[in-house]
């Protein structure tokens, strides 16, 4: 147990020690610790080195142009967002509206043969339960499938 | 007409300019985003952008991913910002947002089997003026060519605290809050991405 727990406690001092972030206290335990053993010290001279290598490293630097758009984009999406919001909202209120007025003229059309109305009636009824069943059930798993974040 | 459109261009323009310059603080610029003003969310992204971007870019690895799906986060933040208190570090909640969706990009980036290292955006640093020996340099670019090579096989989450701490130069304390882990957790990850490193290098260089 003892011996795990000092290992972990050389690990992260180890890596404060890689890091220049050891204060004068740890530096004094880590420095013990390495005395001690040959091992630790080779194992500190390793991350020493790739921690030289590592820090001479850096991004690829996009362009100005980059950083001068950047803030341009982020806003026309947050516009278009609220764009997209109003569109659905409106569609689907016309939808409804178109729905409903289609349904009144084909019941009041006294010309249509009564077969033709029920006909056309079980269509659009049929068309708008898809449409909601199939929303439900995305919505559905949306909330409560416990495997969402599984790859299928 | 024109005149009257030039003239709410450049009343607009006035407002822009007038409301960015008047933002000293972060809280600031989020109490006004609250209060639904766009223009003060300017202020928090052009601060954070370039952070952003280099963090996502530790994750996905490449340049364009990177610089959607840092913006992508943005948005969402922008439409959850109700929710965040302005007391608190607005990178350190935006990182959260930032962080899941370059780790589901790199997952289902893996469900179509791309590999990383197809594309990536490291680059070699510059040599410094003393490395004037070109032996020496060619073997220090050989080198860090390796450790891109041994990066880009890391898991995400292994390259991202390597990416924090030596590209990003973040403190261990600000590692700690950007990924909302105890300090001792930021240096046990450290060793663990390093030593994979190093193992990959060993591969490279046995």
């Amino acid at each position: 147990m003892s011996v795990s727990v000092n290992r972990e406690r050389f690990e992260q001092l180890m890596m404060a020690a890689v890091d220049g972030e050891l204060s004068t206290l740890e530096q004094r335990e880590f420095e013990n610790m390495i005395a001690a053993d040959e091992l630790l010290r080779k194992e500190f001279d390793e991350f020493k080195k790739i921690k030289e290598v590592t820090s001479t490293m850096h991004f690829a630097s996009p362009t100005n142009e980059v950083w001068d758009q950047y803030w341009l984009d982020i806003y026309s999406r947050i516009e278009r967002g609220l764009a997209w919001f109003l569109f659905t909202v409106g569609s689907a209120i016309l939808l409804t509206y178109v729905s409903y007025k289609l349904i009144e003229t084909i019941l009041q059309n006294q010309a249509l043969a009564w077969t033709a109305r029920i006909g056309i009636l079980g269509l659009l009824a049929g068309i708008a339960l898809l449409f909601v069943s199939v929303i439900r059930e995305k919505w559905y798993v949306r909330k409560k499938d416990p495997y969402k974040e599984i790859q299928r | 007409m024109e005149y009257v459109l030039e003239q709410a261009d450049r009343y607009f323009a006035r407002d822009k300019a007038s409301t960015l310059q008047s933002i000293t603080s972060d809280s600031e610029a989020v109490r006004l985003c609250q209060q639904g003003n766009r223009q003060a969310y300017g202020y928090l992204v052009k601060a954070y952008m370039q952070r952003a971007y280099y963090c996502a870019l530790g994750i996905v690895g490449s340049h364009e991913a990177a610089l959607d799906i840092s913006q992508d986060a943005f948005v969402r933040a922008f439409r959850a910002i109700s929710r965040f208190e302005p007391e608190k570090q607005f990178f350190t909640w935006y990182y959260k947002i930032l962080r899941n969706l370059c780790l589901n990009f790199v997952r289902d980036r893996k469900a179509h089997a791309r590999s990383f290292s197809e594309i990536n955006d490291y680059e070699i640093g510059r040599l410094s003026d003393d490395e004037q020996n070109i032996d020496e340099n060619l073997e220090r670019k050989e080198l860090r060519a390796q450790v891109r090579t041994a990066l880009n096989s890391l898991k995400p989450q292994e390259r991202e605290i390597i990416t924090l701490k030596d590209f990003q130069d973040y403190s261990y304390k600000e590692i700690a809050d950007i990924l909302d882990i105890p300090l001792g957790t930021v240096m046990s990850r450290l060793y663990n991405a390093r030593k994979a490193l190093k193992a990959k290098l060993e591969r490279i260089y046995p």
